[in-house]
């Protein structure tokens, strides 16, 4: 005997005949394997935004990055209207400040790699490890140079 | 098509976000990553999407062969044929030149000149690497660790896979292939380790590699004459630091996009330089390559099995093969036979010490500790050094330039032109990392994964823009592509 099994989701009736059984060709899910899924389900939907969010992020901050990127295309009308909307963008972006961050940053990231050892004070340490060699290396040389006299003048 | 670029960026997010549309039909998943992947090979050179398609094929045949058939001696042929075969098409592409040029300076020496048939051979990128994953995926059927693939997508896949394809990690076939089989899952914890592996692996390499290679190494390595001993010192640390973020960075960065892809790779390094032995050092240095040469070379030779002899002779036969797998020039033929002889010399001083002085049992155990600590960083300053002087090796273009590099250490009088403040500080904040817990991607991963996207995506978002604005300007390509 068949029974028929009616489900109401949402206003919807579905009617479906021996509930029970499968059909061939189909396989049940565990409840862990259930779960699994949802949570993969979530956790692409969240990486997802995330990557949306951060792309947000890098238009905002990296006008710059744009225009030097969308300058790199070919000739024609689609990227002609790109490379316009690009350079729209970036001098709002100037406008408002946003874009002088990054040059902000490479400023002092530039000045902290020209730092000498000078402007850190550690000009001397380093030059007394310099000068400790060469003074070495002439106390060396010296006294090569006095054994080579002694055994000139056969001594 | 290199990682750190805005077209990598591009197409990752198409693969991600159609991969996972595509979780449910598992085969047209699969046949969509393998484009992607040929995609992203071919994005160099497409005549080499050929190569990696034959080789994979092959490796397949051989497989299912191995699969196929009973016998002892045909199943020892077939693997024998198989290995031949792979490291007859690697030894073509990247030793051929070496070898013939090579063979000319020997017979000009020996007055013996002949017109020798050279070609203009390219080295197709990754080869070393994919070639070593066909031979992994051979023998561990032959060995029956896994069952001999009836799909030839999944063993297309598991040597094309994109993350790893150029510069590894090697991925095992028994590790990687049963991923195939599974529905990919993508946790909370993945996301979060996927997106702190990436942004690690750009800042070793966007940051710490380019700028100690732009700034220091690359010149003091180009004409190491033109510079007094402190740049050297600084120099030849730099580059140990720059190989370690360079490689590992992007060892990172494939291991982080395949979690977000729902894979698994194992760890490549686990902060090499607080090794304070080159046994413990090779542990913690390229774990894939190392820990492939010992499966698939120095246990099959006999490992340590066969006798105190036998066991120097396969340390040294190991790393002497492990030399000439990272380019064709001698100088990496030096740099693997170094290694193979002080892990020899390591071993048998070990084993004399501890005749000569064995461990005291009833010895206050505050001693001990001190003993045990002073003697750790003994160690870990030796094993440093002697790494540190093997990569002379390893980066000069020729013995010429690294005798001369060598030399240069004891002129202490050329006044420092390029070792800066900034570059020492960022050599030993490099350095100090590798002193931090074991595995703090892992920690900060964990941390990571409670965080909802609208605060993990401008994390990600400033960090990749920080990362950006402090690099130096231009993209390096990884060093380890040439091998």
């Amino acid at each position: 005997m068949n029974a028929m099994t009616e489900i109401k989701m949402e206003g919807v009736v579905e009617r479906f005949d021996d509930l029970g059984a499968l059909e061939e060709g189909w396989t049940t899910l565990s409840r862990a394997e259930l779960r699994a899924e949802t949570a993969t389900r979530g956790s692409v939907r969240r990486m997802a935004r995330t990557l949306i969010v951060a792309f947000l992020v890098l238009l905002l901050m990296n006008s710059a990055g744009l225009v030097q990127l969308v300058q790199g295309l070919s000739v024609g009308p689609v990227q002609d209207t790109v490379i316009v909307m690009s350079e729209t963008w970036h001098s709002e972006m100037e406008r408002h400040g946003v874009a002088e961050v990054l040059a902000a940053i490479r400023t002092k990231v530039s000045v902290l790699v020209q730092t000498s050892w000078d402007e850190v004070g550690l000009a001397d340490a380093i030059k007394t490890v310099s000068l400790d060699a060469r003074s070495a290396e002439t106390e060396n040389r010296a006294s090569v140079l006095r054994g080579a006299v002694l055994d000139a003048s056969g001594s | 098509m290199l990682f750190p670029t805005f077209e990598f960026g591009v197409f990752f997010v198409i693969v991600f976000v159609v991969s996972w549309e595509l979780r449910r039909t598992m085969d047209l998943r699969k046949l969509f990553l393998l484009g992607a992947s040929y995609l992203f090979y071919g994005w160099w050179d497409w005549r080499f999407v050929g190569l990696l398609v034959l080789s994979s094929v092959a490796n397949y045949l051989f497989g299912r062969s191995l699969g196929y058939l009973k016998r002892n001696g045909l199943r020892k042929f077939i693997v024998g044929l198989a290995v031949i075969a792979n490291l007859g098409v690697l030894g073509f592409f990247k030793y051929y030149g070496f070898f013939l040029t090579s063979l000319d300076e020997l017979l000009v020496t020996l007055g013996l000149e002949r017109d020798l048939p050279f070609l203009e051979v390219i080295l197709p990128v990754g080869i070393s690497f994919f070639t070593f994953q066909g031979i992994s995926y051979v023998v561990d059927v032959y060995r029956r660790e896994v069952a001999a693939e009836r799909s030839l997508l999944d063993v297309c896949l598991y040597i094309s896979f994109f993350p790893q394809l150029v510069a590894g990690p090697i991925v095992r076939a028994h590790e990687f292939m049963p991923q195939l089989e599974r529905t990919p899952k993508l946790t909370q914890a993945m996301v979060g380790l996927g997106v702190t592996l990436i942004l690690s692996g750009l800042v070793k390499k966007m940051v710490i590699a380019n700028y100690l290679a732009t700034e220091i190494v690359d010149k003091v390595f180009f004409d190491p004459s033109a510079f007094g001993a402190f740049d050297l010192l600084i120099g030849v640390y730099g580059y140990a630091v720059q190989i370690y973020c360079d490689f590992s960075g992007y060892s990172d960065i494939a291991i982080g996009i395949a979690a977000l892809l729902g894979y698994r790779f194992n760890a490549n390094f686990n902060q090499p330089y607080r090794s304070a032995s080159l046994q413990e050092f090779w542990r913690r240095w390229h774990i894939s390559l190392s820990s492939w040469l010992r499966d698939y070379l120095y246990i099959p030779l006999g490992g340590s099995r066969r006798g105190e002899f036998g066991t120097y002779r396969n340390l040294f036969l190991t790393m002497f093969l492990g030399g000439i797998w990272h380019g064709a020039a001698w100088t990496f033929v030096f740099w693997g036979a170094f290694h193979g002889t002080m892990l020899g010399i390591e071993r048998y001083l070990k084993a004399k010490f501890a005749t000569l002085a064995p461990l005291e049992e009833d010895a206050p155990h505050f001693l001990a500790r001190i003993s045990d600590g002073a003697s750790w960083l003994v160690g870990v300053f030796v094993t440093f050094h002697l790494v540190c002087f093997a990569w002379i090796f390893f980066r000069a273009e020729s013995f010429g330039l690294a005798y001369t590099y060598l030399l240069g250490f004891a002129d202490w009088t050329t006044p420092v032109q390029h070792a800066t403040p900034f570059l020492v500080a960022l050599i030993l904040g490099a350095l100090a990392f590798h002193f931090t817990p074991a595995h703090l991607d892992r920690i900060v991963g964990n941390g990571m994964k409670w965080l909802p996207s609208p605060a993990l995506g401008p994390i990600f978002g400033l960090a990749l823009f920080l990362i950006w604005a402090v690099a130096p300007e231009g993209v390096a390509p990884f060093i380890y592509f040439q091998f």
